[in-house]
């Protein structure tokens, strides 16, 4: 079946279509989830409330534009809904970040391990790098959705890549004591 | 190898392809809400339909008798002066026209009334425009006043040239509804005002006795053609159904002893008169008045009579007549009346009947109901729901055996006044414009049959209704 008549299914509340739809994109989604959430727990629960707005709202997708973005959309303003609430956002400080460049040793790096500092990084700065640097956002598009200035979204980036940077060099540098100490 | 990267790199070409499955239950949790909202939906639809119905049948008769009583007479804003003076001058050429003086001064009294009429009407139409709330039907109010100029003029000449005319004028007056690339609203409309000029066009006949004849035939028209006009807005039928009876628990509201004893309903029939408004296309509002005897047995009861006084105390009796008991427990939900098998039975010997309790209990049902349409062409398909009174006047309990059908006397725990809860679906199938067959399967579920030890019985039944309705 083509994509263009599952959703038309899944407009019409065709639970076998609305099945379909997430075995087709819960793995990519489900990967978002993770990436903007602090654990797998919560993203889990991104993924499922993000799920139930898409079959709730899907009349409103015209086919403009890709599905797969506009699922991605409402998935990623669901888990930035939960930081709306809780307004943990700001933040005052406004560096004007610099170039970060980071010394590493490509095949040492796994990708959980990428994951699992992402998702240690502070909200404010998790849901900006994830943005401007994985999703594509530009500083006025995050500074619009999280209700935070275009200052506090550069500075919360910058500070977001600073920790990302330490904890990579550390990474790195545990990894070589360990194979100096073999 | 080591290697200068940008840290944003680092991530993207990493995160590029990444994808996880997450866990079996989070579909499971997601399926479960969006069956849950499915079902949610439907619902409250309903909960609210049969609420909203018994209000609003409320509100429109109410507004229906406001309407009848007070506004034509009194709420009429004089504005509109444009349409007066092209109609007193049409009036003044029709009058130069007319030979006899003493004619003519009788029809300038009769077209002041009818100016007055004139002024009354288009306000009203204004008002009920209001109450529309919308400015939609602007356009048709302009149409409508252009007719009603006609009309008058039609009218004058009518008062001038005597009873000849007036067929020509209502056939004019006909064509313009018809021309009036006739809305239902501007058909309502017109009616609306040809009732109002009924009214007035009564008050000079009094007087005028030449006219008199020619007013009166354009009266009788003028109500044939309020019908016509009206057409499709109320529909009356009778309705006859089966009606099932039943509890959707174990339980027996007579006796506790009884709540294991299998029971079984007793088809019997519901009948009745039903009226129907149709708001719009899709709703409509429907009442009525209907008979329902409700009936139920209660299989394998022994029932026991006895002159024993002692018997009677030891079985817990609540009766008027002596000794009598259902097996052997306490039936403080029957009042037994003096039976007239029991007084012909020798009194010293206690009887035994074994058969099969029947209760039944006949109401007069006053349904009050929304009818949503969801198919509408010769055959339509509606569903209906809403609330109904039901009214005692009939309560008997008797016992059924091999000799015959004896009464015991009457349930104590039977509300005179009872309601239920009505769902179901309406079919109908149109013969022609007039009229129409429906059948009707409805669940009524009832509320509060019983004012105490219902014994667990929670009865509702099912009728299928059938009639003919005609619609005007």
């Amino acid at each position: 079946m083509s994509l263009e008549k599952l959703i038309n299914k899944c407009k019409q509340r065709d639970i076998r279509a609305q099945s379909e739809v997430y075995q087709l994109f819960a793995g990519k989604l489900f990967a978002l989830c993770l990436k903007y959430s602090k654990n797998y727990q919560e993203a889990q629960d991104n993924l499922q409330d993000g799920f139930i707005t898409i079959f709730n709202k899907i009349e409103q997708y015209k086919f403009k534009g890709s599905f797969e973005g506009w699922l991605k959309r409402i998935i990623i303003n669901t888990a930035l809904q939960k930081y709306r609430e809780k307004n943990v956002l700001n933040l005052i400080s406004e560096e004007i970040p610099e170039e970060i460049e980071v010394e590493i040793d490509e095949l040492d790096i796994s990708l959980d391990f990428l994951l699992k500092i992402i998702q240690e990084l502070p909200n404010r700065y998790r849901l900006v790098f994830n943005m401007y640097v994985l999703d594509g956002y530009s500083h006025k598009e995050i500074a619009e959705l999280l209700e935070i200035s275009e200052g506090t979204s550069k500075s919360n980036l910058s500070r977001g890549r600073y920790i990302l940077k330490k904890k990579v060099e550390e990474n790195a540098f545990d990894l070589k004591k360990n194979k100096a100490s073999k | 190898m080591e290697d200068k990267k940008h840290i944003d790199r680092l991530f993207q070409e990493n995160l590029k392809d990444f994808e996880v499955f997450p866990d079996g239950n989070v579909w499971k949790n997601i399926e479960q809400q969006l069956v849950k909202k499915k079902k949610r939906r439907v619902i409250p639809l309903w909960l609210r339909l049969g609420g909203a119905a018994a209000t609003l049948l409320l509100l429109i008769s109410s507004g229906i008798w406001f309407f009848q009583t007070d506004e034509p007479m009194q709420k009429a804003p004089n504005t509109n002066s444009i349409i007066t003076d092209v109609d007193s001058d049409k009036k003044d050429n029709n009058i130069d026209n007319s030979k006899d003086q003493e004619s003519l001064q009788k029809n300038q009294i009769d077209s002041k009334k009818d100016t007055d009429v004139i002024l009354k009407t288009p306000g009203e139409g204004t008002i009920q425009l209001k109450k529309e709330k919308t400015t939609r039907f602007a356009s048709s109010t302009i149409k409508k006043e252009s007719n009603i100029s006609s009309e008058t003029t039609n009218k004058a000449n009518n008062l001038i040239k005597g009873s000849n005319n007036v067929t020509i004028a209502i056939d004019t007056k006909n064509e313009a509804i018809k021309t009036n690339s006739s809305t239902k609203f501007n058909a309502r409309r017109e009616s609306k005002i040809a009732s109002n000029k009924k009214e007035e066009i009564i008050e000079p006949n009094n007087e005028k006795q030449d006219i008199h004849e020619a007013l009166k035939e354009k009266e009788n028209t003028i109500v044939l053609e309020e019908d016509v006009v009206n057409a499709n807005k109320w529909s009356v039928g009778s309705t006859v159904a089966p009606v099932y009876f039943n509890s959707l628990t174990k339980g027996s509201p007579i006796d506790a002893a009884l709540i294991e004893n299998s029971k079984s309903t007793n088809a019997s029939i519901s009948y009745g008169v039903k009226v129907n408004y149709k708001i719009n296309d899709k709703l409509s509002l429907q009442s009525g008045i209907n008979s329902v005897e409700l009936a139920y047995t209660t299989k394998n009861v022994t029932a026991l009579v006895s002159s024993n006084d002692a018997l009677t105390n030891s079985t817990n009796l609540n009766t008027n007549i002596d000794g009598f008991s259902i097996v052997t427990s306490s039936n403080d939900n029957l009042v037994v009346q003096e039976a007239e098998l029991i007084t012909e039975s020798t009194r010293s010997n206690s009887l035994n009947f074994i058969g099969d309790l029947n209760q039944s209990m006949s109401y007069i049902e006053i349904p009050m109901e929304a009818k949503y349409s969801l198919l509408q062409q010769k055959f339509g398909v509606n569903v209906v729901g809403g609330v109904s009174t039901y009214i005692l006047y009939k309560n008997g309990i008797s016992i059924l055996n091999e000799n015959g059908s004896t009464t015991l006397g009457e349930a104590s725990n039977i509300n005179n006044v009872n309601f239920s809860g009505n769902l179901g679906l309406d079919f109908d199938y149109e013969i022609n414009k007039k009229l129409f067959i429906n059948v009707s399967p409805m669940f009524k579920y009832q509320l509060n049959t019983f004012s105490k030890n219902d014994g667990g019985f929670k009865p509702y039944y099912l009728g299928v209704y059938t009639g003919l309705n005609f619609r005007f």
